[in-house]
């Protein structure tokens, strides 16, 4: 309190030191003939400034989707009068709740508890002009004032590598949600292992079950982290182990991706893309050598393909998040043979079918930024290449059959399989319709079970496979 | 509604100081009362009953006390009336929970309800506010408002409704009924708001996501470093939030030809608590200072008494803030640093190097800000502990290297940014006392506008952007 300088009862006729800021000001409007031009021109582009966005965020059409950021953009909500009255008696409703019935409604109301001014916010956010191009100012600052990562999405040279990739909510006992964290996906990881050995034990002779997770870019660029980069918070090492504790539990027979894309990586290859968190063609073929031998069989050499180049401005999803990319975009090659496009391959859903001469999908996908869907991409379905159902097979033959069981990191793999097999793809994330009739098929060999590890931690749907193969072979040896 | 917000900077602002200036001085007032509802509406419409009524009480009250002038004893209940009246809705609403939650964990066996009532926001705020103005009449040091949509305008006045400067009546008395808006002022109204937009948006959010990070750190897992950290980032956040809200107002007042005073004076460059509560929330402050703290006589009585003045005040500061044991402890706290520092701790102060009376008053600081930012007193003190090795995670880790290496030039900046040099400098510049002439004149339009862009960058792609007064 400012009683050792006011000695008076009346602080008002007390002339008082002025604070600092108020002198400048004094000074600042005494020189204001000095400084006319200037305050006109702040005046002036401050105006047209916010005008010019203000209007132009009105005039530019609003969009669904984003290419850029890869996800659905927030639309313009409704206001009416009824609307106003509706939010206005939750409100009030609202008010006369105690906390923990607060909560307990909220949660009742769940995606429908909107209040109009966040609405709005976001709805802003989302379709403010240029977003992309300011998202891509912010990033440069942040990365210009050194601090080496922005969103989450570490900067490494031309990488962007995204931390940690625990993603969902979960419930708790008492019933209210919370975000996963990473322990949760750990979990997630043991009980998938589990469910697959289950799986495997299942299985009638003459079919077999392979698991293969690879690891994400930044299980791949432990090395060129930071010096004092963390790791640890990555939690990288605790998926990894949980992976391997579990495997080795349950004795699954499983194939070893992580360390040696690692170690393609680290050796300078090109084996994940710059901006998007799948691996390339060519990491996808390194695996496919890895799966085939497995099997006990040769995989192709890497000069019996001709490796063509579909893109070289492909920007993907970890730049999604990050905002910019220093490194340039990625390029995304397809590993093509003779006789590839005397393969078909058939994407089913619903009633709707796309047919792809060979298994890429080049017209749709060229110019939007969404380019690593030319991998099995559908005409219809809006999954990129993540279709419930894709069918691959070669013309004139009867083959071999393989189920793949897979998240889009398989999606570049299929050029390779298919060269062995005749393919089923599924991808329990896009449909939970029941698969079975493809088990009954006399030549199924094989079900391979591929993700990463991002998919495998968070939503990987293995439950849902369990519960459909497991009691259909029961049913059978009964 | 918040200033940081797209839609306040591209829809709200421009609507608002568009018709300002279309329409006539005359109804000037008026747009400013219905905009200023809209924007004290826009989150929570309910509350806006509550608002109205303020203002019809207080405008009523404020009439009864000019016109009973000659007749002391009406005139003081017309006063009193409106002090009841406002200190019972902001006594309802901020602490009836709090009194009956205490009572119950007093007493075991009551049984009254708890409402759960949210707050409704800036409502310590504007009740100071519009007590301000009755008081004001009463002592004469205002004339009375005769427009009621005027003195609405006063109580509801959009700029500085929600998280302050508390505007004293007699302030802005004469600039209620006639004001000019200039250039200039409108220029400097730019910079200032500005200034306060790039503090919240680059500064605060950012370092405030840093603390927020420490904070959600499990107990058992953070390292001593990490706690002194997170205390200085919350620190650092509050002052940078605090004082560009009232940058903000600052600026958008003068954008509306309104002069209010500074609230902000660089409070961590203080040399002690007694100049650092002369330099932080200064209208707070002063608002105490004139209501409460000089009627109960000040320090013109007995020593005794002069000591329990400063206490009631500080313990009303505390609970001011909110509703909450931490925020009385908090004022307790600061009650009993400035009767150690009138009793003898200045005098000692004097007498010791400047620099450790800096560090001395930041350390205090620091600790305040530590019982201020745990409403959880438990959890607080968990926190202390842990700052002092008790329960951490070991000294220092990785984390910890990684997050001051890649913050460092940020918190540099911060802490620049902390002291009146930046605003010196610009000044010296800005007002050719370099002479370095006419390029400043044109990096300062160009400089506002990239300012612009970048803030607005960081609103684009943010989804951090809290508000931190909703308890007060």
């Amino acid at each position: 309190m400012d009683n050792n300088e006011i000695k008076v009862e009346n602080p008002v006729k007390k002339p008082k030191k002025k604070p600092e800021a108020e002198i400048l000001l004094d000074r600042q409007l005494e020189m204001k003939t000095k400084t006319r031009k200037t305050d006109i021109a702040i005046l002036a582009s401050f105006c047209a400034f916010i005008l010019f966005f203000g209007i132009m965020f009105f005039v530019m059409p609003d969009k669904e989707y984003s290419e850029t950021e890869k996800r659905p953009l927030k639309q313009a909500p409704s206001m009416t009068f009824s609307r106003i009255g509706e939010d206005l008696k939750r409100d009030l409703k609202l008010m006369t709740m105690t906390e923990t019935e607060k909560k307990a409604y909220i949660a009742e109301l769940g995606d429908k508890y909107l209040v109009f001014s966040d609405e709005i916010g976001d709805y802003y956010a989302d379709q403010f002009p240029f977003r992309d191009q300011l998202r891509t100012v912010k990033a440069a600052v942040e990365i210009g004032m050194l601090k080496q990562e922005n969103n989450d999405v570490l900067f490494v040279g031309n990488y962007l590598i995204k931390k940690d990739s625990v993603s969902g909510v979960t419930k708790d006992e008492d019933g209210t949600f919370r975000d996963r964290t990473y322990e949760d996906a750990a979990e997630t990881i043991k009980t998938n292992v589990h469910l697959l050995s289950g799986i495997e034990q299942s299985l009638p002779e003459g079919i077999d079950l392979r698991t293969a997770v690879a690891g994400r870019t930044v299980d791949a660029a432990k090395s060129k982290l930071p010096a004092v980069f963390p790791y640890e918070d990555t939690h990288a090492d605790v998926y990894w182990k949980a992976y391997s504790d579990q495997i080795n539990a349950d004795s699954v027979s499983a194939v070893e991706l992580k360390e040696m894309l690692k170690a393609h990586f680290e050796n300078g290859e090109y084996v994940y893309y710059k901006t998007d968190h799948h691996w390339t063609s060519l990491g996808a073929y390194y695996a496919y050598c890895e799966i085939i031998k497995s099997y006990g069989l040769e995989p192709y050499p890497i000069d019996s393909f001709t490796r063509e180049t579909y893109t070289t401005s492909f920007i993907g999803t970890t730049y999604a998040k990050a905002g910019a990319a220093f490194g340039g975009a990625d390029t995304i090659e397809l590993f093509r043979f003779e006789g590839d496009e005397d393969y078909t391959t058939k994407i089913v859903k619903g009633d709707k079918l796309t047919t792809l001469k060979g298994f890429y999908n080049k017209e749709k996908y060229r110019d939007i930024n969404d380019k690593y869907s030319v991998f099995i991409g559908s005409d219809d379905t809006g999954d990129g290449g993540n279709n419930a159902v894709t069918l691959v097979t070669k013309n004139g033959e009867s083959r071999k059959k393989l189920i793949l069981i897979k998240d889009s990191f398989g999606n570049s793999i299929v050029p390779f399989l298919a060269r062995h097999f005749d393919l089923v793809i599924l991808d329990l994330r896009t449909s939970s319709e029941d698969f079975t009739g493809y088990l009954q098929d006399p030549d199924l060999a094989h079900i391979l079970v591929l993700y990463n590890m991002e998919t495998f931690m968070n939503d990987a749907k293995i439950s849902d496979a369990a519960s459909r193969i497991i009691p259909y072979y029961r049913t059978k040896s009964q | 509604m918040v200033f940081s917000t797209l839609e306040f900077l591209f829809l709200y602002l421009i609507i608002a100081l568009g018709f300002y200036y279309l329409f006539p001085r005359k109804i000037r007032n008026i747009w400013l009362l219905i905009i200023s509802l809209v924007f004290y509406g826009w989150g929570e419409p309910i509350y806006l009953f509550l608002m109205i009524f303020t203002i019809v009480v207080d405008y009523v009250c404020g009439y009864m006390v000019d016109k009973f002038r000659a007749d002391k004893k009406k005139a003081k209940t017309a006063l009193v009336i409106s002090v009841i009246l406002n200190l019972a809705i902001l006594g309802f609403f901020k602490y009836y929970d709090f009194i009956v939650g205490s009572i119950i964990n007093l007493i075991p066996g009551v049984n009254i309800p708890l409402l759960g009532l949210s707050l409704p926001i800036g409502i310590s705020f504007y009740t100071f506010q519009a007590l301000s103005y009755v008081i004001d009449v009463y002592r004469g040091d205002a004339s009375v408002q005769k427009k009621i949509t005027s003195f609405g305008a006063y109580v509801t006045l959009f700029p500085q409704l929600i998280a302050g400067p508390i505007v004293r009546y007699k302030d802005v008395d004469d600039a209620l009924n006639e004001r000019t808006e200039t250039v200039d002022l409108f220029a400097s109204g730019i910079r200032t708001f500005m200034a306060g937009l790039g503090k919240k948006i680059l500064f605060a959010n950012v370092v405030g996501q840093l603390w927020a990070n420490i904070r959600d750190v499990p107990m058992g897992e953070r390292t001593v470093v990490a706690a002194w950290l997170g205390i200085i980032f919350y620190s650092l956040q509050l002052y940078f939030d605090f004082s560009a809200y009232s940058d903000m107002a600052i600026g958008l007042g003068k954008m509306m030809g309104f002069r209010f005073l500074e609230n902000f004076n660089y409070p961590y460059i203080a040399d002690s608590i007694t100049d650092f509560w002369r330099r932080w929330h200064m209208s707070l402050s002063t608002w105490f200072r004139d209501n409460v703290y000089f009627p109960l006589g000040g320090s013109r009585c007995s020593l005794f008494k002069t000591y329990r003045n400063l206490f009631i005040v500080w313990m009303l500061t505390g609970i001011w803030h909110g509703a909450y044991w931490n925020y009385i402890l908090w004022g307790v706290f600061y009650g009993v640093i400035l009767m150690m520092e009138k009793g003898f701790l200045l005098k000692w102060l004097e007498k010791i190097p400047k620099a450790l009376r800096h560090v001395y008053t930041l350390i205090i600081v620091l600790f305040g800000w530590l019982i201020f930012v745990f409403e959880n007193t438990s959890e607080g003190f968990a926190y202390l502990k842990n700052m002092f090795g008790v329960g951490a995670a070991g000294f220092a880790s990785t984390a910890d290297a990684y997050l001051v290496l890649r913050n460092l030039i940020f918190i540099a900046i911060l802490i620049i940014a902390c002291t009146p040099l930046p605003k010196k400098l610009f000044y010296k510049l800005y007002f050719n006392e370099f002479k370095p002439g006419k390029v400043w004149r044109v990096l300062v339009p160009v400089g506002c506008v990239a300012l612009l862009v970048v803030c607005t960058a960081y609103m684009v792609d943010s989804s951090f952007n809290p508000f931190l007064y909703f308890r007060f």
